[in-house]
């Protein structure tokens, strides 16, 4: 099973230093955020043949909190059997998940800085 | 200096390899099929990414990034060259060859976050798709302009 998590750590620190001026909501929102433009992108990135393996990846239901962690992260899940294997060997479009999340990473953490700095 | 390239990381980890397991190791291209003798390892280039890290592109970093598949004979022999690879990536300084194949006196790292995925054999016919695995590597490079 592959499970791209998406997290924001340490912010129950960042926010005790900064007199609960920092939102923990809004950190938890970014990630979320940050997860669903993922979704959407490995969507449109992923190979079409019944339309399962796309569909599942950007639905709702596959979007998790981490289990155990209350705020700030969150897990997507591939729903399918045959996702992990398409992932790694499609002969074309293969690695469709991870380009997206390599696409989302330096722009997350430039708006984890932002955020923090701002204590918006 | 010598300047990396992904062409150049991705001999250097070909020759790095290929040296100090003895596996059959080669750079996949397109069109290629894989050889019918197993063990092998097969090294693809995935999407780099770059990022800026200083104004007027002073600095730029640059996300090489490899997927280096392990195919072997049996589970307990997939195992194995698992734990020696995985040492290798973790620990080992690999020379730098240039694109030209001329061995540099520099070095690099691999990212020691890489990810080991096992992958399932869905045909059971086919022999070669059993017991395989991936690596996600991944070499930071800086540039600076000149």
């Amino acid at each position: 099973m592959i499970k791209p998590i998406i997290k924001v750590i340490g912010h129950d620190k960042v926010a005790k230093e900064m007199l609960n001026r920092v939102d923990q909501k809004s950190f938890d929102e970014l990630a979320e955020n940050t997860m669903k433009k993922i979704q959407l992108d490995s969507f449109r990135k992923a190979p079409v043949l019944t339309g399962f393996l796309s569909s599942n990846l950007v639905a709702n239901e596959n979007r998790k909190r981490t289990d155990g962690v209350p705020l700030g992260s969150w897990d997507l899940i591939d729903g399918t059997d045959y996702t992990l294997v398409q992932e790694f060997e499609h002969m074309s479009k293969s690695g469709f998940i991870r380009t997206s999340v390599w696409d989302a990473e330096p722009r997350f953490k430039k708006e984890v800085k932002k955020l923090a700095k701002k204590g918006k | 200096m010598t300047k990396m390239s992904h062409l150049s990381l991705a001999y250097s980890l070909e020759q790095f390899i290929e040296g100090s397991t003895g596996i059959n190791t080669f750079i996949k291209y397109d069109g290629m099929t894989n050889p019918d003798e197993k063990p092998f390892i097969s090294i693809q280039l995935m999407q780099n990414n770059n990022e800026s890290l200083s104004k007027q592109r002073e600095t730029v970093l640059t996300n090489f990034r490899f997927q280096v598949g392990l195919f072997a004979n049996s589970a307990w022999e997939r195992s194995q060259y698992q734990e020696q690879l995985r040492d290798l990536f973790l620990f080992s300084e690999i020379p730098l060859y240039d694109s030209n194949g001329v061995l540099t006196s520099s070095s690099f790292l691999i990212e020691p976050d890489f990810n080991e995925t096992p992958m399932p054999a869905d045909d059971l016919s086919d022999v070669t798709e059993r017991h395989r695995m991936y690596f996600d590597l991944e070499v930071i490079g800086t540039f600076n302009k000149k």
